[in-house]
């Protein structure tokens, strides 16, 4: 498994119980577990929380870690896999378009804003493995072989799910270009 | 489907232009900017994850040294008093005992206890910024937290209990946990102290951490399919959670670049009520929480009432110096609604919130005496219900004559919290019962009281929003009572009360139900004009930039001001509405700076025409519906420097608390005004304070001073 070597060996450290390291580890990945869970469900107080909570798990589970996937795809899955569980707790998720000038950072015009708001808010209504093959290779960049590790399927399946959530998108495209913009 | 592993996504063989619109959504997603976590999040996240990974440590030693004893105590295992609790899920058989893990706590517990009582103050303390970064660290902040006065220790206590506390709504959980004896620490003991207290914490910190997880050596597929559906430790959601729209403070703005200012007006308390428990518990309110108008309009003020009853109000103009600005001017604009004086019947509903999340000494307990308080302001013709939702669901009592007031406080008493938000059809439920018993000559009203979970059986906002708002068309209003906090959701509880015709207001002591309930009844009651909106036009000749204080989350666009389809707040009967403005009068120094190129060019003609009327500052407009009408009045007031409405002790307090609610969001404008300013202007401006309300606001400022002082703001 080709990984960064400060990185294997910071994990085995924090394996064998070195606090240090392990706080080192949680601080080199927040932010990727918090974007990633942003993207997921679009709401930052919301992927606040599921970062928390994958924190947490990541203290018990790094001892677990085998090696076996890259790092990061092992976070993933766990961020994706917590994003879900939260979802499932009967909680109405909150309109993306609640938050749109959230998400380009603030620093968009309101047009663009609004464009991204509407993308994620078309994404995030995707099917769940549609909308995770999805945010894995086009949002996070992941090559499909990647990300069906992450995902724990066939690469082909992954292809197969990107073409579906593709197709849905394209049928989503007329609500996202001129976009009802919201009434105040 | 594609076999090719490249990165580039499969392409589409039909519909081309159909492809690029999708691949153009795909190719914005790699640009999508994400927002900053909160600082605070990050620090909270880090550090509960460090706690939960000195829990591992220490359990991974317990189950060697485990090993070594079960060799010569096999005996132990099987022996039902040692047996953990039932419904423990996930648990694996070889998972330490109970008892024993409890003995071995007193070796480990410095530490833990340490780690326990360090983050219950970092999750407590939210608002906070640590002085230094390290985790460790903390004990700076803990020491201040003792300091304080008792209450803050004790609602520390409630903070840490709440940590401990296993995850929201799971009342099976929360019973388990009690027969299992698992009591929170004795509020008499302070936290940095007492070994009996101190490993009781530590204990019930353990028995959470080691709830329903894996054995470390598991491979990480099966890790992760196990994951379980109690997490860890979950109390912590209860905390730190309450939900504020992200507002931008209003900007100061140029007469010559936008001369007109148009808004809603606002009778809502619950910021104030909000902030006011925050600060009473040692903490800073979160900026967005801060809602200048509701904390400036909390209070009474000797506004004129109006000179006839066919105008249900009339406002009140005065313009006085700034406090934080020399040379800048502040407008007050007051409206006194009259006191109707035959109170129309009242045809309530109350749909409560009863899940298991509602079960703290601040919510459902005090939800049912705030009821029965206003129960006692009711007359004996009028009708009350109430329906629940979550859990116990449905129609707790049919409309029933106040007359009968034994059967609904038994109805009332019955209520208990319980279960998980299953999304009854709550609020369906409560609008038939207030159509059930429908009068058009009555006040129909549905008062949702909850603390935060919106699960009232409609769970897309929007059709929430627009149902509210149907229903209001009809007659049937709806104001919203929030309770508790740490899972609060205000935005939803604004538009809500928005759409609905009726108040929000923030209930955190019985004190505060008295006010909104019973003291201000009528006005949260009974509507005496609606959409009401305001207007005003500052005048370039005389203001050179103006800046609204509040009113944010109300801002309407200019032709929304003429527009009576665009819905606005409504003024109650008895109410008093409070908008200030800052202005520079021309000729003083400005914060926007001159411009090079005169903007006022082309209006010459238009400029001119205004210039001559060189004594108003502005012009005020004030549109409102009377109840049961549809089309707008309009009320029309110059303003000008030396109108002065209102008394000097009225305008000093009007300031003192916009002053007081701008340096909680931050004190941008307010140049080197400090709480204690704020304390100097409050103190001379108090008046006879009738209520003490007055009195609490400048204990608040002083509390808000010292939380300003120790986290180093």
């Amino acid at each position: 498994m080709e990984q960064d070597d400060t990185l294997t060996t910071l994990i085995t450290q924090a394996q064998r119980g070195d606090r240090n390291a392990f706080a080192r580890l949680v601080e080199l990945h927040y932010d990727l577990i918090f974007r990633i869970a942003y993207k997921w469900c679009g709401h930052r107080d919301d992927a606040q929380d599921i970062a928390q909570d994958v924190c947490i798990k990541l203290a018990r589970a790094i001892a677990g870690y085998a090696f076996q996937s890259a790092f990061k795809s092992w976070l993933y899955r766990m961020v994706i896999n917590t994003a879900k569980d939260m979802k499932r707790k009967d909680k109405p998720m909150d309109d993306i378009m609640d938050h749109e000038h959230e998400i380009a950072g603030g620093e968009a015009s309101p047009d663009e804003a609004h464009y991204a708001a509407q993308v994620l808010r078309a994404v995030s209504a995707l099917p769940d493995n549609e909308k995770t093959a999805i945010l894995l290779v086009a949002a996070e960049g992941l090559s499909h072989k990647e990300a069906a590790t992450v995902m724990d399927c066939k690469e082909s399946t992954v292809s197969w799910y990107i073409h579906e959530g593709r197709k849905k998108l394209d049928a989503m495209k007329d609500s996202i270009k001129e976009g009802g913009r919201r009434h105040g | 489907m594609d076999n090719d592993t490249d990165d580039t996504l499969p392409p589409r063989n039909d519909r081309p232009d159909a492809a690029a619109a999708a691949e153009d959504i795909l190719k914005s997603l790699a640009h999508l900017r994400t927002p900053a976590p909160d600082d605070n999040a990050r620090k909270i996240a880090m550090n509960l994850a460090m706690a939960e990974f000195d829990d591992v440590q220490k359990d991974i030693k317990k189950q060697s040294l485990e090993k070594n004893i079960q060799k010569n105590k096999s005996f132990f295992q099987g022996l039902p008093f040692f047996s953990r609790p039932k419904d423990m899920s996930g648990q694996q058989a070889d998972k330490p005992k109970r008892r024993e893990k409890m003995n071995k706590k007193w070796i480990y517990g410095g530490l833990a206890t340490a780690m326990v009582t360090v983050f219950a103050v970092a999750t407590t303390m939210d608002q906070a910024p640590w002085a230094n970064k390290s985790y460790v660290g903390l004990g700076g902040g803990l020491a201040g937290m003792v300091r304080q006065e008792p209450s803050s220790t004790q609602s520390f206590k409630n903070g840490l209990a709440k940590m401990i506390a296993p995850q929201e709504a799971k009342k099976e959980y929360i019973q388990e946990l009690q027969s299992a004896d698992m009591a929170m620490p004795a509020p008499s003991s302070a936290p940095v102290s007492g070994g009996a207290a101190r490993t009781r914490e530590a204990d019930s910190m353990s028995l959470n951490s080691t709830e329903g997880l894996y054995a470390p050596s598991a491979k990480p597929q099966m890790m992760i399919a196990q994951m379980p559906d109690i997490h860890v430790p979950q109390g912590y959601k209860d905390v730190g959670r309450d939900k504020f729209e992200d507002v931008e403070e209003n900007a100061i703005k140029s007469v010559t670049a936008e001369p007109v200012s148009t808004f809603s007006v606002d009778v809502d308390t619950a910021s104030y009520a909000f902030i006011r428990k925050q600060i009473m518990n040692g903490v800073l309110p979160q900026k967005d929480a801060v809602r200048i108008e509701e904390m400036v309009n909390y209070f009474d003020y000797d506004y004129a009432l109006p000179k006839d009853k066919d105008a249900p109000f009339q406002p009140s103009v005065t313009v006085t110096p700034s406090p934080w600005k020399d040379g800048n001017k502040l407008v007050h604009i007051g409206i006194k609604g009259y006191d109707i004086e035959t109170k129309p019947r009242s045809n309530l509903v109350f749909l409560l919130d009863t899940s298991g999340s509602m079960d703290a000494a601040d919510k459902l307990p005090l939800v049912k005496n705030s009821m029965k308080l206003l129960l006692d302001t009711l007359d004996e013709d009028d009708t009350v219900a109430i329906a629940v939702y979550a859990g116990s669901a449905g129609t707790v009592l049919e409309p029933t004559k106040v007359k009968d007031k034994a059967k609904i406080l038994d109805a009332m008493n019955s209520l208990s919290a319980g279960g998980g938000t299953a999304g009854a059809q709550g609020i369906q439920l409560a609008y038939e019962l207030a159509e059930s018993n429908f009068d058009k000559d009555a006040v129909n009203r549905i008062i949702l009281a909850t603390d935060g979970d919106f699960n009232v059986g409609i769970t897309n906002r929007e059709e929430l929003k627009d149902f509210v708002e149907r229903k209001r068309e009809k007659g049937v209003f709806l104001s919203v009572l929030g309770f508790g906090q740490g899972n609060l959701n205000d935005h939803m509880m604004q538009t809500l009360a928005q759409n609905g015709n009726g108040v929000a207001a923030y209930i955190d002591t019985l004190n505060e139900a008295r006010k909104v309930l019973v003291e201000e009844a009528t006005s949260a009651l009974f509507p005496i004009a609606k959409d009401v909106k305001i207007q005003v036009e500052f005048n370039p000749a005389t203001v050179a930039e103006y800046r609204l204080i509040g009113y944010e989350t109300r801002a309407l666009k200019r032709e929304d001001f003429n527009n009576d389809k665009v819905d606005a707040g409504d003024i109650g009967s008895g109410h008093t509405v409070t908008a200030i403005y800052e202005v520079t009068p021309k000729g003083e120094e400005t914060a926007l700076g001159e411009t090079r190129y005169d903007h006022a060019q082309g209006k010459d003609e238009a400029t001119k025409a205004q210039a001559g009327k060189s004594d108003e500052y502005a012009f005020l407009k004030i549109r409102y519906k009377l109840p049961d009408e549809d089309t707008s009045r309009l009320i029309e007031t110059p303003i000008t420097d030396d109108r002065a409405d209102i008394s000097d002790q009225e305008t000093e307090w009007a300031s003192a608390v916009a002053g007081f609610g701008q340096l909680l969001k931050g004190g941008k404008y307010t140049g080197q005004f400090t709480y204690d300013d704020v304390i100097t202007l409050a103190q001379k401006s108090k008046g006879e304070d009738q209520f003490g309300y007055r009195s609490e606001f400048i204990q608040i400022v002083r509390l808000a001073k010292s939380a300003s002082e120790m986290g180093g703001q």
